[in-house]
């Protein structure tokens, strides 16, 4: 099996390089675990988390920051293809890349963010937009906290009531303890439930509320439910990230996989690479966990696996390591050096990732392999939750390699 | 002063762990009115950071009969008065090897002299009992030993304690005594929640305040030389044994692995640690290293198996000659009467021992207090089930019956609170719904935990619980935890400070462990937490026991 090129993740990077390879005519194969990152996706990409313009932060980075090495010019460049991209899918996205807007987190919290789908809960300038709002939850739903969006909304400004609703559809999702979860509720809520439940939050709402929030938890399959939804009720209305599985991340990653299949892309689904074929400096073929012997041959390969959390990259008492391909990775050796006590200060282990230069090549066992790229968290030098840069990363990275490749 | 409780007691037991619940408990169905008074939380001390090791004794037979035989009778007791908290899983004493297969001799010699029903097994039959022992094993010795959930236990005790009038209070340190002369005669405490000084006055006053005791003391006007003692553990995420594994030698470091619950412990290392660090145990490298590699030596499974937390308690020990390890030291009882030891009535110290002898301690305790009072009341405790473990009608066996026809989560719910599980509110689908799905705890039972429990934030939650104990050390059920003490204390503010704490919290048993699956799992809190919901913000790095 020849392609022109081999895609190793199905997550958020390996797709956008994906898409654009495809755009470009090549004929590329994507090997995907399946999960992703982008089922903890918050409804908004970040570039970099700081205050105003992403794209000068670049320079406080680390050298060792894939923007950094990338250049901030040419972060810039690609960051002007992103929203066109979704646009040929039919997702909207808000937000300038000249100044970051700020995302309304699961708990209430504003943090900044680049672009948002457009029926997420933004801030334009730091402060919301209402002075009353009315928070709706699910009864019986657990992974929204409307008590917590409250109280941190009140520190905004904004004064926040909260309504329960329930309606017979997803009374019934109940009686199953474990089926109360955003992706369950999304299933459940199309068509005539849909409506039922627009009707409920309509009865539930006062009239005084210029805006109702609500958990994310429509459109698991498309946007039509969503903006059927926000049509039905009587107040204008937002959406806000609930914690994972994130129903509009797992919606985004279905519309990139149909994006990149139209365009003649093809994915081997719950498939892994387990091993490589290089060939001096080149990387010949891949061999996965599906398909036993059969060798998949291309001209360039992309990794795109992301950290940790999705087994990009592995540890064990003995090191760190990159286990699809066995490529070289940045790690501190001494394992009891990875971490550090408080959670929420710097753990070194989040930047351990493969080393790549430049031009997103990767090397092994010290020498740079010419047609293998790493994209995304997988990469090394990215502090991904301090530095706010992860579905950047993901995307600006994947944008290069796919254009370092067509080039 | 403010001296808004002015309540008269006849006792005052000052700890939360297990002797404290203990000694109230036993305590209050003496007809004494009582008072226990916790500085944080129960359970924050050595109750909450051991093995869970139902001790047989057999481990103490060789080197201190006494304890040995107190082990064996306490144990055969437990299984009566606590059976919610006890599984009976045997234990085994196996031969390496490396060890000198003579000492098993002297050890089933020795045990039997205690009391103890040591029996050589052959080999084979070890491992027939027991897969997951180390297969080069030369020789096995069957002992009773079990495994005893030390939260449940504390639990059953102090709500046996509240059942029989006595009054609890967590959060409350004692930060001075009383004293009218010589004699004292009540407590002042600091409480936590409300930053407040409360006052408490009684005809005795107890310290059950394990390592902490020394310090209770000092604030009585004496002193007690304490050997802090600190011990080492390792959580596996899987119940790799069913049988404690322990190894046939003079007692050394991380030789025994116990089963509990979903998981297996491995423990202990003994290192005296100087007593004003008590409040901060981390586990270093360095025990990992040796826990690890002894473990394996044990049940070589251990080794392909993750590792989900590391902790570490501090043994109350009562210092007796220069020994480095404590080890020689008696695990004994000490039950002080300062009145004749110092001059100072009204006082009483009950440390030494274990988690095994708790009841004992309390009974001696007890029996001194009622003394000292002139009440004649005999101590019933050894005979009284505790709440949560009393028969159920027609249910003459002592196996636990398990309903297979209920949900899991109410099985999992009966196995933590015994017949107790019958107050959690199972009736709706609301409160059916799944808050934790490893350890299949339900709204119900978190609300009852909330309303009955002693519950003021997550990490009492979780110990009343087992929220965020199993293998996703609370990835998502923290925060739906968290969703419901908020609700039911009307204060989000302070729900998630408290849940951010509760990720740290967390965080600090798996970071000395963390590569494999534990390291993902951080990166993924790390996500959740900070990333996607930014509670960073609510970070202020304050610990709690």
């Amino acid at each position: 099996m020849k392609f022109d090129t081999i895609i190793i993740g199905g997550g958020l990077s390996g797709l956008t390089a994906g898409i654009t390879l495809a755009e470009h005519g090549q004929k590329c194969l994507m090997v995907s675990a399946g999960q992703s990152a982008l089922h903890f996706f918050a409804g908004s990409f970040e570039l970099l988390g700081a205050e105003g313009n992403p794209i000068a932060a670049i320079a406080s980075l680390p050298a060792a920051h894939p923007y950094a090495k990338i250049g901030a010019d040419k972060v810039a460049q690609m960051a002007e293809l992103v929203k066109p991209m979704f646009a040929a899918m039919n997702v909207d996205l808000v937000g300038e890349t000249a100044c970051n807007h700020r995302r309304v987190t699961p708990v209430g919290l504003l943090k900044p963010a680049w672009l948002t789908l457009s029926e997420m809960a933004t801030a334009a300038d730091g402060s919301m937009p209402w002075k009353n709002v009315t928070i709706v939850n699910i009864k019986g739903f657990l992974d929204f906290n409307a008590g917590f969006v409250a109280a941190n909304l009140a520190k905004q400004g904004v004064k926040a009531e909260i309504v329960e609703v329930t309606t017979p559809q997803l009374a019934a999702l109940r009686r199953n303890p474990s089926e109360m979860r955003a992706t369950n509720i999304a299933k459940a809520l199309v068509g005539e439930a849909l409506a039922a439940f627009a009707a409920e939050v309509n009865k539930a709402v006062g009239s005084a509320t210029e805006a109702v929030l609500l958990p994310a938890v429509v459109g698991i399959n498309g946007d039509e439910a969503c903006s059927e939804l926000l049509k039905a009720l009587n107040k204008p209305a937002k959406l806000i990230a609930t914690l994972p599985p994130s129903v509009a991340g797992i919606r985004l990653q279905r519309a990139m996989q149909q994006r990149f299949q139209r365009l003649g892309g093809t994915i081997l689904q719950g498939d892994a690479v387990v091993k490589g074929n290089f060939v001096g400096n080149r990387l010949a073929g891949v061999f996965t966990d599906n398909h036993g012997d059969r060798e998949f041959v291309a001209d360039n390969f992309i990794l795109a696996t992301g950290n940790f959390v999705t087994h990009g990259l592995a540890s064990t008492r003995d090191g760190v390591y990159e286990p699809a391909l066995g490529v070289d990775v940045d790690c501190i050796a001494d394992r009891y050096q990875w971490t550090a006590p408080d959670i929420f200060s710097h753990q070194p282990f989040m930047s351990f990732g493969v080393a790549a230069d430049a031009q997103l090549r990767v090397s092994k066992e010290g020498k740079t392999v010419e047609n293998l790229y790493a994209t995304g968290n997988v990469l090394s030098g990215i502090d991904a939750v301090k530095n706010g840069c992860q579905t950047g990363v993901s995307l600006i990275t994947g944008l290069c390699a796919a254009h370092e490749i067509i080039k | 002063m403010a001296k808004d409780v002015n309540k008269q007691y006849d006792v005052i037991v000052i700890g939360g762990g297990i002797t404290g619940a203990g000694t109230a408990r036993d305590c209050a169905m003496r007809g004494l009115s009582t008072l226990l008074v916790e500085r944080y939380d129960l359970t924050t001390g050595a109750t909450g950071r051991n093995h869970g090791l139902l001790h047989s004794g057999a481990r103490y037979a060789v080197t201190d009969r006494e304890s040995a035989e107190e082990c064996i009778r306490e144990n055969m007791t437990l299984r009566k008065i606590a059976r919610h908290c006890v599984e009976e899983t045997d234990g085994l004493f196996i031969t390496l090897p490396e060890d000198d297969l003579n000492y098993q001799a002297t050890f089933i010699e020795s045990c039997q002299r205690a009391g103890i029903n040591a029996q050589a097994i052959d080999p084979k039959e070890a491992l027939r009992l027991e897969p997951a022992a180390n297969k080069d094993l030369i020789g096995a010795v069957k002992v009773p030993d079990g495994a005893v959930d030390p939260f449940r236990l504390t639990m059953a005790n102090v709500f046996d304690a509240r059942l029989h009038g006595a009054d609890v209070l967590t959060y409350h340190e004692v930060t001075g005594m009383i004293k009218d002369g010589d004699r004292v005669v009540g407590v002042e405490m600091y409480n936590h929640n409300t930053k407040e000084k409360k006052y408490a006055y009684a005809a005795i006053v107890i310290n059950a305040a394990g390592i902490w005791g020394q310090k209770i003391a000092q604030l009585a006007g004496t002193n007690i030389g304490m050997f802090p003692a600190k011990g080492a553990l390792l959580v596996y995420g899987h119940r790799v044994n069913n049988v404690v594994i322990n190894r046939c030698r003079k007692p050394a470091n991380a030789d025994i692995l116990v089963p509990g619950d979903t998981i297996c412990v491995i423990g202990t290392t003994s290192d005296r640690v100087p007593i004003d660090t008590v409040d901060d145990m981390r586990v270093t490298p360095q025990e990992v290293e040796v826990l690890m590699r002894e473990g394996e030596k044990l049940a070589p499974s251990l080794a392909t198996t993750r590792i989900l937390r590391a902790y570490a308690g501090v043994r109350p020990l009562v210092a007796a000659d220069n020994d480095p390890s404590g080890r020689n030291i008696s695990r004994g009882i000490v039950c002080l009467d300062h009145e004749v030891r110092d001059g100072i009535p009204g006082f009483i110290t009950i440390t030494g021992g274990k988690l095994m002898t708790y009841r004992l301690m309390a009974e001696w305790a007890t029996d001194l207090a009622c003394k000292k009072l002139g009440r004649s009341v005999a101590c019933t405790t050894a005979t009284t089930p505790l709440a949560g473990s009393e028969a159920k009608s027609g249910d003459g066996s002592k196996a636990k019956v398990y309903d297979m026809s209920k949900p899991v989560a109410s099985r999992a719910s009966e196995g933590r609170h015994g017949t107790l599980s019958a107050k959690v509110d199972s009736d709706d689908i609301y409160n059916n719904a799944l808050v934790c799905e490893c350890e299949q705890v339900t709204v119900g039972e978190v609300n009852y935990a909330i309303g009955n429990l002693n519950v003021h934030n997550m990490l009492n939650l979780r110990r009343r619980t087992r929220v965020a104990m199993g293998t996703c050390q609370g990835e998502l059920c923290m925060c739906r935890a968290a969703g419901l003490l908020a609700k039911a204390n009307g204060c989000a503010e302070k729900a998630q400070t408290d849940l951010v704490e509760f990720v740290n919290e967390r965080w600090h048993g798996m970071y000395p462990v963390g590569w494999g699956d534990t390291l993902s799992e951080g990166q993924l809190t790390s996500m959740i937490y900070e990333g996607i919901c930014g509670l960073d913000a609510y970070n202020t790095n304050a610990q709690e026991g």
